[in-house]
């Protein structure tokens, strides 16, 4: 897929655990996990905000848009 | 899903085994039977007012001499004994299937499984082989037994005809629609799971 999380740099950035993230956002470890290994097809927004709001940064930090090879 | 939920199940499992044994064992004793008392009437073990068969429906009982196996009412005998095979083939493999739903339900938590839905699908197969062999079952009635036409028989007239049995055509096609909708709701439930 294009969209490539970036969530694993942020939060290596800002110093947070998995599990604590988890616990911040209300997100089982499993399901944060999977989100940040890309093994997701979707992202709901109120997801997006509530990382964005415990990482401090944008949701441009975390997903990134890259053509595929053709 | 709860552990109340699971318990009803669990309960609800129980009951259908023991319905599944009971059809498949009392089916396999009354068939045997039947086949038992035909044979012992061809090797003329069993003769007139020695034996014959009971059969008993909702507020009727009609009791059959041995005698009708010699009888004109052979050929309508085993087309019955075979329609009545089909029968309780049809009922006991639907039986078995249900019971393996249930078990699919219990260990996987959930009812809503490919297993499951693989489960309806083949209750719903269930149905159209019926409907055939039904239909081929009346075809080679009609072509061995053409000649036995039952008539006047106490007022009675009985005779072959070939008609293509339409009701498990559309229950077997109703519960073919249950089975893809379930399919389809499975498939919406994991691209939903896949979204966070």
């Amino acid at each position: 897929m294009p969209i490539i999380i970036r969530l694993d740099r942020v939060m290596a950035d800002r110093k947070v655990s998995l599990n604590e993230l988890a616990e911040k956002i209300d997100l089982t470890n499993v399901n944060l996990s999977l989100l940040k290994t890309g093994k997701v097809k979707g992202i709901r927004f109120n997801t997006l905000e509530a990382i964005c709001r415990e990482l401090k940064c944008q949701p441009g930090d975390i997903l990134e848009y890259k053509e595929e090879d053709k | 899903m709860e552990s109340k939920v699971i318990n009803n199940l669990v309960k609800f499992e129980k009951a259908v085994k023991i319905i599944f044994y009971t059809v498949l064992i009392g089916g396999c004793i009354i068939f045997a039977g039947i086949i038992l008392l035909f044979v012992l009437h061809q090797s003329n073990v069993l003769t007139s007012g020695k034996g014959g068969i009971e059969f008993s429906i909702p507020g009727l009982i009609a009791r059959f001499d041995i005698d009708v196996f010699a009888g004109p009412l052979k050929a309508a005998l085993i087309s019955t004994f075979i329609r009545g095979l089909m029968y309780w083939l049809l009922f006991t493999y639907i039986i078995l299937q249900f019971h393996k739903i249930l078990r699919i339900s219990i260990s996987e938590c959930t009812p809503f499984t490919y297993k499951n839905a693989g489960y309806i699908r083949n209750i719903s197969y269930s149905f159209f082989i019926y409907a055939i062999i039904d239909f081929v079952i009346q075809c080679i009635q009609s072509i061995w037994f053409k000649k036995i036409q039952l008539t006047g028989i106490h007022g009675i007239d009985l005779y072959y005809k070939i008609t293509f049995p339409l009701w498990p055509v559309l229950v077997g096609f109703i519960v073919l629609c249950i089975a893809q909708f379930f399919t389809y709701g499975l498939k919406l439930q994991q691209d939903n799971d896949s979204i966070i």
